[in-house]
């Protein structure tokens, strides 16, 4: 009993985070977006032009790209691409012109402090699909050229395999953890 | 500059910003202490007020100790929590809650957990990235030790393959941990459940025999029992996950048809990528749920995080009213030293000399406080850690980093500028008044 | 080295406005010994503040040699105090956790490196030569006379030309204060001094060359003391 204290302290402390939202298997959360189209792009009009939550090219899904809020020059951006194609596919980076580089990064905890690696390609498999997630996967931006301001947009271009596909990334609060639309499943 | 910088090893990096942190106070030292000598007074001083003085450092060392304890011991909670993740790259277990799921497997934490079904286990087992898919079937215990049904690909992995003895060779021996009370040797019978679940002799007639010891590992897995997943299938009467044509096999591959179920699958993968794909490919809708220990540890730091960010403004605020009364007392006790100020004054001191006096005084009293609180924040982060060690089996370790010297760097430099207001409040009160006071 | 004393038109006035000494002209030569008295609250410890250079907002002029301390800063003061001016008080004003050779040679904490090994030396033959023991016992344990001793080896140490002393005797018993006044005078004699003692001390007032009496923040008599 006395050697949970320590972890029943903690889990206490995040009744939250047994269940916030991993994977779209929730998916019960009430929202506006209900009725949307989703095979249709789904838009959210800004000023001067429309960005998406969905990108499809070459066969390939990128759903809800998101990134924080940041005035540094690095940034994470995370999404979900689906595959539901009949081949396998590869992706080998990415690239943005806000950014001097950008490429996939895998998380391990180490010692505790936390880090990312980068990952040369990330394969995936027919109809697999792959979630990019803070602390797990992502595509990390270095040295960005201009501070990302909440509630704005940025082009970063995931490289596969099959050619590059373009998304516009949601930029969250500064310490956001998904994107807006987290738990809608497209 | 900025890439000097960053060219620079870390270490280096925080012994510049540590250097940095001092200059304040070593450059208003030096500018002071130019050319005079005021040592014997600042002695003088430091005697005649020794229990003032001695209540100010104790003070000062217990409030910055509560700050270094504080980070010292959040960090060694995470050094210590993520060692004992570290062995479990991926967790694959029926849908639920994650945190859930972390604690029964990782940290051996007895839980209701639904189980995984043969097909489920064959499916991971069989991926072609898949290097390692052990089972663990825990929810067994001897003597509040957890008895964990596993195979040996994963008493290996977990032990680093460091195990006295030898490794099981049928069902009904086992590996105890480095913590468990068994010896090589030792016979025991497992009771169903744990704690206040606890049903003795439900087990009974079951015997199982200790082959082998692991290593220690730091982790609650130090006293646990390994046994082959086949005897905890067997214990509980259900089949022992081979054909009946196979029926004395031990260890992997399982027949889908045979297999009874397990609350969770550890998972390694062929390659550092594949941990990502497998972990989506793992995470079905009602099938499976595959998580990262590592990635669940590191959104609970990040809470961990923020209550540590709240107590340390406690600290801050401790350690800003304790500098406060500090100087508040140094204003005090300069008041009480007005007659000797006023003499040095007559006797053709300078105002830098009788600054560089009360200065050196607090200064001494501060330096000495902090680094007292060094001592106090790492003996209280020792105390704490060796009870959750105690409490946890999480080997926790105490240490000071350099954030901690960061702290007590900045708090130095900070209060010791702050030290010079209540003699400069003074400066310009008269020699004749201050003699005659 | 010591100095003469020229003081012109000197008025001190208190922070309220009033009038606390007034000297129209006072000539010291150097090597004088002087006497200062007069009833309480008079002015004499203002005359001796102010050749000290310790009062702000006087008026006029106090020359010693070319030196105006009335036009000098308050640090320039401090310095000349320093390297001129050894003062005595009536009770010691000595810091009790030092010894007699701290307390003594205490202007070598604050004086130029350079200084400080012969401010040192002359703190102990001063000590010495006053009879005072140099051990590791602090002045706390030491009696009036002995105390006052140190404060006198103090004021020498510095090898001030001019003494300023402020009721020298007044704290002792009068055993220990002739004794002192032998001493003091001895050595301000010896050194050729510039020696300035405010005092009811008679014995000490008898030992002086000129016995100034001052009454209501005024001159009021220069008279060469009689043979005691």
């Amino acid at each position: 009993m006395s050697r949970a204290a320590l972890l029943a302290l903690l889990l206490a402390a995040t009744p939250a985070l047994a269940d916030d939202g991993h994977g779209h298997a929730e998916t019960g959360e009430d929202h506006v977006h209900d009725d949307h189209a989703h095979e249709e792009d789904h838009d959210d009009h800004a000023e001067g032009g429309s960005v998406s939550h969905v990108t499809e090219a070459h066969g390939l899904r990128a759903v809800h790209a998101w990134t924080r809020a940041t005035t540094g020059d690095a940034a994470l951006v995370f999404l979900a691409v689906e595959n539901p194609s009949e081949d396998r596919v590869v992706l080998t980076g990415a690239s943005s012109d806000l950014a001097d580089d950008a490429e996939i990064v895998g998380f391990s905890l180490g010692d505790g402090t936390g880090s990312y690696a980068p990952l040369a390609e990330m394969p995936l498999p027919p109809g697999g699909s792959l979630r990019f997630a803070p602390q797990e996967l992502a595509i990390r931006l270095t040295g960005l050229r201009a501070e990302l301001g909440e509630g704005g947009y940025i082009e970063v271009t995931l490289a596969t395999d099959r050619g590059p596909i373009p998304m516009d990334v949601e930029v969250g609060a500064a310490d956001a953890t998904g994107h807006s639309h987290a738990g809608h499943a497209h | 500059m900025r890439d000097i910088w960053l060219s620079l090893p870390s270490g280096a990096q925080d012994a510049l910003i540590l250097a940095l942190f001092l200059v304040p106070a070593l450059a208003i030292g030096v500018a002071l202490l130019r050319g005079v000598a005021p040592f014997p007074l600042v002695s003088a001083i430091l005697w005649r007020f020794r229990w003032a003085n001695t209540m100010f450092v104790a003070l000062i060392a217990i409030s910055v100790g509560m700050g270094i304890g504080l980070v010292a011991q959040e960090r060694g909670l995470r050094a210590g929590t993520a060692q004992a993740a570290d062995k479990f790259d991926l967790v694959v277990t029926a849908p639920g809650s994650e945190l859930t799921m972390l604690f029964a497997t990782v940290f051996l934490q007895p839980q209701d957990v639904p189980l995984l079904g043969g097909a489920a286990f064959e499916r991971v087992a069989s991926h072609e990235n898949v290097e390692i898919a052990a089972p663990l079937a825990f929810g067994d215990s001897y003597r509040s030790a957890p008895v964990v049904g596993t195979i040996e690909s994963f008493a290996r992995h977990l032990s680093d393959n460091r195990i006295e003895g030898r490794m099981w060779r049928s069902s009904g021996e086992a590996i105890a941990g480095a913590l468990s009370e068994l010896e090589i040797g030792a016979v025991f019978t497992p009771a169903h459940g744990h704690g206040s679940a606890l049903e003795e002799g439900a087990h009974a007639g079951t015997e199982i025999e200790v082959v082998g010891r692991m290593a220690p590992t730091g982790t609650p897995w130090d006293r646990s029992i390994l046994v082959p997943v086949e005897t905890v299938w067997e214990t509980h009467g259900l089949a022992n996950g081979h054909a009946p044509s196979d029926a004395g096999r031990i260890g992997p591959p399982f027949d889908p048809d045979h297999f009874p179920g397990t609350p969770a699958i550890v998972v390694r993968a062929d390659e550092l990528w594949a941990n990502y794909a497998l972990r989506s490919e793992f995470t079905r809708d009602g099938e499976t749920m595959a998580f990262f220990p590592g990635t669940v540890l590191s959104n609970l730091y990040i809470v961990m995080g923020d209550v540590r960010q709240a107590m340390s403004i406690m600290a801050l605020v401790t350690q800003g009213l304790v500098a406060a009364s500090v100087l508040l007392g140094l204003f005090i006790l300069s008041r009480l030293f007005r007659r000797q100020i006023a003499l040095l004054r007559a006797l053709g001191a300078s105002s830098r000399f009788v600054l560089a006096v009360m200065w050196s005084y607090g200064t001494a009293l501060l330096a000495t406080g902090a680094t007292l609180g060094l001592g106090v924040g790492y003996a209280a982060t020792a105390i704490l850690s060796r009870i959750v060690t105690e409490r946890t089996d999480i080997v926790v370790s105490a240490s000071l980093g350099w954030s901690e010297f960061h702290l007590v760097a900045g708090f130095l430099s900070v209060t010791t500028i702050l030290s010079l207001l209540p003699v400069l409040a003074q400066r310009r009160q008269s020699v004749v008044g201050g003699l005659r006071a | 080295m010591t100095l003469d004393l020229t003081l012109k038109a000197l008025a001190v006035t208190s922070d309220r406005g009033r009038r606390l000494l007034d000297v129209d002209r006072l000539e010291v030569p150097a090597g004088s010994l002087i006497g200062v008295r007069g009833p309480s609250g008079a002015g004499k410890s203002t005359l001796l503040y102010a050749l000290a250079g310790l009062l702000e907002g006087l008026t006029g002029s106090v020359h010693w040699g070319d030196t105006d301390l009335a036009a000098l800063t308050p640090g320039a003061r401090a310095v000349f105090r320093a390297r001129r001016i050894g003062l005595i008080f009536q009770d010691f004003l000595l810091f009790d956790e030092l010894g007699a050779l701290g307390n003594a040679s205490l202007a070598a904490q604050f004086r130029p490196r350079k200084d400080r090994t012969d401010i040192v030396a002359r703190a102990a033959s001063h000590l010495s030569r006053l009879g005072v023991p140099v051990d590791r016992r602090t002045v706390a344990t030491f009696s009036g006379g002995e105390r006052q001793r140190v404060a006198i080896a103090r004021a020498l140490a510095n090898d001030a030309g001019i003494l300023l002393a402020d009721e020298p005797t007044a704290s002792l018993h009068r055993e220990a204060a002739d004794q002192l006044i032998e001493d003091l005078v001895a050595l301000a004699r010896e050194g050729g001094k510039t020696m300035v003692a405010v005092s009811h001390d008679g014995a000490l007032l008898a030992r002086m060359d000129r016995v100034l009496t001052v009454e209501d923040g005024r001159l009021v008599s220069d008279a060469r003391a009689e043979a005691a």
